[in-house]
């Protein structure tokens, strides 16, 4: 740099101060400050400066800065060919024919030999890169051959104009959606009419050729009624992309729709020929719901069309077609697959399975199996909560944290109390943002079916941006509240109540993450706030709940009590605080339980008693339907375990009274939160527990009624989130129950075929409740029942097999019970006892059976 | 807060905070030039006068363009739209200036107004600003200032956000905003005085 440079960056650099302090004051002030602060050789130049500053202008944030376009009075081609060329090279042009995105098309006649064409001049120009890939393309192309493709003479780049351009097949004849709505073709001919243009594109197929921008634009049909393809391949000449038609409104058009999955999410590499058989297939439903596509991407932008394509699955034709359901739709459905696998492999499949539907023979498609259709239902949620989230969230909170990180970087030079303030908002700023997008996000799509894997990757979000916060930051409480209460969440997305995914251990390391900061929080100076008592109390159920299933009553007892002592004052002394009796009943509730395992009996009704007076003035408080509905499910668990208790000490009255309660708050609760899979099962539950009553009063037919019902509430629940342990299991009871009250009533076929239905959940649950006794006990029972069941059919064999499982698990159970760090598990004990009688009974059964059936045999 | 602009995804990169790379320039150069010359191409031949056009939606146009299939031996090699924004800023200014040079060299003396930057809001008429004038001033603006007169260029050409010229640069956000203020001014001046390219 030489001495002038330097000088220059320096007077530069002043003048950027000057104009930077001067810039802020009003007019009067600037002329004061020019005339008393700013040196001589600046004043001119930052005078003039000062005199065009402005708040708006071209540079402005706010401004969009659209650009005005000349008024050149010109049309179409603009600058390039200023009107309708005459000629162009051996083509005399007679008329405009078309236009699009890419270029127009005029028909033309070629001088030798003499026929009509259609010619088509690319937008495109001015690489000579293109001009040759462009040429290459259309050498290919020259090599298809087929009635259905339109042919291409030839491809050029015009000498004079030096526009590329290409020579094709002139082929008169109408639209192909114009042609199927004026000739009124029925369904037949219109899927003859798919077929054939499919064998146009599998012609394409085996020369190697991909089409890549299929769509009812490019297939004219001939008055023959031919089906012929245009702009094969020619459509993007080589470096580009099917052209993407946006209207002022930025609207998508055209050819989107068509655009498969893998193209719309732009991995370029899975592009082949299943591409091409994705946008037929989206032809084939057009052409055939009468003019409606698979996905609705109308009012959309671009992207949001994109990314609409990518993420969620088509509709079925059958769902805006009843008619067309069965092969037709399962045909046009396959095409139509979002996983590219899963399509039919070449365009010749597809044009076979219609031409086979046409001739009533069997399609090689099958409809899509039930498993398989769960998880296209659960991806499609997820999409949608992905869609919701994902990009912007990442976005957000990315940017947020670079802002905060380069204002934490900034401190270090000084200006420390300033800084420290700016630094401080900037940190409310992303805590604000955390709560209100992550969370606030994470609790309004918390009850969307399937929305599971989507709530943990929010939280996962969430948590990652506090604890990166967190690590810069490490004893600011406020902040410390907010990480708790993400491990908290985190715990119960991965095995806590919302949502069991049985990963219990990380869950119960996330649970004592939260408990410990908490305890930090409490322990720190800062001011309790009126929610602390209970997060905190929260936090150290959600932990003791843990323990409790891990068989670790002592601990989670002391957990219970800790928070008990953190909730019980806090009550009084935050009336508007409407969860907080409520959360402290979930707690009584909890350590009933556990008084009730150690047989302390009048503990445990105290306990449960005062869950319920707690859970009642949470609902007093609460005025809104969520708010009610959540307080009714903590009564909901206090009749719950009052009934148990009853029902356990043979009080079958009592016990039925508790359950009509449980029934009646979960029945509240289901209509005041329809939506709400919780209510919806706590509902299924409810009637479970007053259908175990009716069994053991002997009331087998009206148990039936109830547990059919629970059954219906459930089972939609498992089809769409079948990730769902806790729901698993409750359907598995639900059906164990259901084949004992159908035993009871000799209707041992139908204990049989429920059997089949509960066999498909157990190896999920086997892998997600292993050696846990309720489950062992469930096995014990549902087996019995069914050995019971084979050995009255007459089929000894199968009763003997079923009994083998069955003693087994009653085995472990009951192994399971003795071995519980609970020294008074004996109520269990007996459960596990009753189990083991059940079996030893079926055993009975069985053996009967067998000498039967040998006598009947000899 | 942020752009929501959906072509970012991948704005999350920020995360890591100001010390990015800068994105290489010179070996996507050319295949973005391609792209965006085609696509300003596309946009500014058949507009309308009284249309309006946004360096934004051509540069997000191209971004589409250049991440979706079918360029053979091409992928979205950009790590965000900002990074890409920022490459394609450069060249956006030149294939709007080379092609409105082109058609200013054709239709001279034909009437044809000069292509300016309505920097009023939607549906007002307000001041305008010249493309070609501006890209003539800015040049002499790079010849003081050169950081000041590429903030301009991604700012204008490029359609950057404060935040995103901040994370490009590697500077505060603050200062991007001072420097476009005065920026603005001294081109506005500039352009004042070297007023030889309106034909109105």
């Amino acid at each position: 740099m030489t001495n002038g440079d330097a000088a220059a960056a320096a007077h530069r650099a002043e003048l950027k101060r000057r104009f930077a302090a001067a810039v802020e004051l009003d007019a009067e002030a600037r002329a004061d400050y020019l005339a008393r602060e700013c040196p001589r050789e600046l004043r001119t130049e930052l005078a003039e400066l000062l005199a065009h500053a402005a708040d708006d202008g071209f540079l402005a944030p706010a401004s969009e800065t659209p650009l005005a376009l000349p008024d050149c009075g010109g049309d179409g081609l603009g600058g390039d060919l200023g009107s309708v060329p005459r000629r162009l090279g051996a083509y005399a042009i007679e008329r405009e024919i078309g236009s699009g995105g890419m270029g127009r098309v005029f028909l033309a006649t070629q001088d030798k030999p003499r026929r009509p064409v259609a010619l088509k001049i690319m937008h495109y120009h001015g690489s000579s890169e293109l001009a040759v890939r462009f040429a290459r393309e259309a050498e290919l192309l020259g090599r298809l051959e087929h009635p259905g493709i339109a042919r291409i003479y030839e491809a050029g780049v015009d000498a004079t104009l030096g526009v590329p351009f290409l020579a094709m097949e002139f082929v008169a004849g109408a639209g192909l959606l114009d042609h199927v709505s004026r000739a009124e073709l029925d369904d037949r001919a219109r899927l003859e009419l798919v077929a054939a243009i499919a064998d146009a594109v599998a012609h394409a197929h085996q020369k190697g050729v991909i089409h890549r921008d299929l769509k009812p634009g490019n297939v004219l049909v001939t008055s023959r009624g031919q089906p012929v393809i245009l702009d094969f391949g020619i459509a993007r000449p080589a470096a580009s992309e099917p052209d993407l038609e946006t209207t002022r409104a930025g609207q998508v058009l055209g050819t989107v729709a068509y655009m498969s999955p893998e193209q719309a999410a732009g991995r370029i590499t899975d592009v082949d020929t299943r591409a091409d058989v994705w946008a037929l297939g989206v032809i084939a439903f057009e052409l055939l719901s009468r003019g409606q596509r698979p996905h609705e991407l109308d009012d959309l932008g671009l992207t949001a069309a994109l990314q609409r394509l990518v993420e969620q699955s088509p509709r079925s034709l059958a769902s805006v077609a009843p008619g067309l359901r069965g092969d037709v739709s399962t045909i046009v459905d396959k095409a139509l697959a979002t996983d590219r696998d899963r399509r039919y492999p070449t365009a010749a499949a597809l044009a076979d399975d219609v031409r086979r539907f046409l001739a009533s023979e069997p399609i090689s498609a099958r409809p899509a199996t039930t498993v398989y259709q769960l998880r296209k239902f659960a991806a499609r949620h997820r999409g949608l909560v992905l869609a919701v989230g994902g990009a912007l969230l990442a976005l957000v909170i990315g940017a947020s944290i670079a802002a905060w990180q380069a204002v934490v970087a900034h401190d270090a030079a000084g200006r420390e109390r300033v800084a420290r303030q700016r630094a401080e908002r900037r940190l409310g700023d992303v805590q604000e943002f955390a709560t209100h997008s992550v969370f606030r996000v994470h609790d309004r799509i918390k009850h969307l079916p399937g929305a599971a894997e989507g709530r943990q990757m929010l939280v996962d979000l969430g948590l990652e941006a506090l604890r990166k916060l967190h690590a810069e930051e490490g004893d600011d409480p406020r902040l410390m509240r907010q990480v708790a209460q993400a491990y908290l969440w985190q715990g119960r997305l991965r095995g806590g109540d919302t949502s069991h995914r049985g990963d219990s251990t990380s869950a119960g390391e996330c649970f004592g993450e939260a408990v410990r900061l908490w305890r930090l929080v409490v322990d720190s100076d800062h001011p309790e706030q009126s929610t602390d008592a209970s997060k905190y109390g929260l936090a150290l159920y959600y932990l003791a709940r843990h323990h409790v299933d891990a068989e670790r009553s002592d601990v989670a007892q002391r957990l219970l009590r800790e928070a008990v002592a953190v909730m019980r004052p806090a009550v009084a002394r935050y009336p508007a605080e409407i969860d907080l009796p409520g959360d402290l009943g979930a707690v009584l509730n909890q350590l009933g339980r556990l008084r009730l395992r150690r047989g302390d009996r009048a503990g445990a009704i105290a306990l449960f008693d005062e869950a319920l007076v707690q859970s009642r003035e949470s609902l007093r408080r609460s005025t809104t339907p969520a708010d009610r509905a959540y307080q009714l499910r903590g009564l909901v668990v206090s009749h719950s375990w009052l009934g148990n208790f009853y029902f356990e000490a043979g009080e079958l009255d009592r016990a039925w009274r508790e359950y009509e309660s449980f029934h009646e708050c979960a029945a509240a609760g289901h209509e005041l939160m329809p939506q709400n899979e919780l209510d919806q099962s706590n509902l299924a539950v409810a009637e479970g527990k007053l259908a175990r009553v009716l069994l053991a009063r002997g009331q087998p037919v009206a148990a039936i009624e109830r547990l059919r019902r629970g059954f219906d509430l459930l089972e939609p629940l498992v089809a769409e989130d079948p990730g769902n342990l806790r729901r698993v299991f409750q359907l598995f009871s639900t059906q164990r129950k259901l084949m004992q009250a159908l035993h009871e009533l000799g209707r041992d076929h139908d204990v049989l075929a429920e059997l089949a239905a509960t066999e498909a959940f157990e190896p999920a649950l086997a892998g997600g409740a292993g050696e846990n006794r309720t489950w062992q006990r469930a096995l014990a029972w549902r087996g019995a029942c069914a050995a019971r069941a084979h050995a009255r059919l007459g089929a000894p064999g199968a009763a003997l097999a079923a009994l083998g499982a069955t003693v087994d698990a009653a085995r472990r159970g009951h192994v399971a019970a003795a071995d519980g760090a609970d020294p008074s598990a004996v109520r269990e004990a007996a459960a596990v006892a009753r189990a083991r009688a059940s079996v030893l009974h079926a055993v009975l059964f069985a053996a009967a059976a067998l000498t039967d059936h040998r006598l009947i045999g000899r | 807060m942020p752009s929501q602009d959906p072509l970012r995804p991948d704005s999350s990169d920020a995360g890591r905070g100001p010390g990015r790379e800068q994105p290489a320039a010179s070996e996507l150069e050319p295949e973005v030039y391609a792209e965006l010359r085609a696509v300003a191409a596309g946009y500014l031949r058949g507009r309308a006068a009284g249309a309006t056009l946004q360096p934004t939606v051509l540069v997000h146009e191209a971004w589409v363009r250049l991440a979706r299939p079918s360029a053979p031996g091409t992928g979205p090699r950009w790590r965000s739209a900002t990074h890409f924004a920022a490459l394609a800023a450069k060249v956006m200014r030149d294939v709007l200036v080379d092609q409105l040079r082109a058609r200013r060299a054709q239709k001279r003396g034909g009437g044809c107004r000069a292509v300016t930057l309505q920097t009023a809001l939607a549906g007002e008429a307000g001041p305008t600003v010249d493309v070609l004038a501006l890209h003539e001033a800015l040049a002499r603006l790079a010849a003081i200032d050169s950081e000041q007169a590429r903030i301009v260029e991604l700012r204008f050409f490029g359609g950057l956000t404060g935040d995103e010229i901040a994370e490009v640069q590697g500077i505060s956000r603050r200062t991007v905003v001072r420097e476009l203020q005065m920026a603005q001014a001294w081109l506005l001046r500039e352009m004042q005085r070297g007023d030889g390219h309106d034909e109105r």
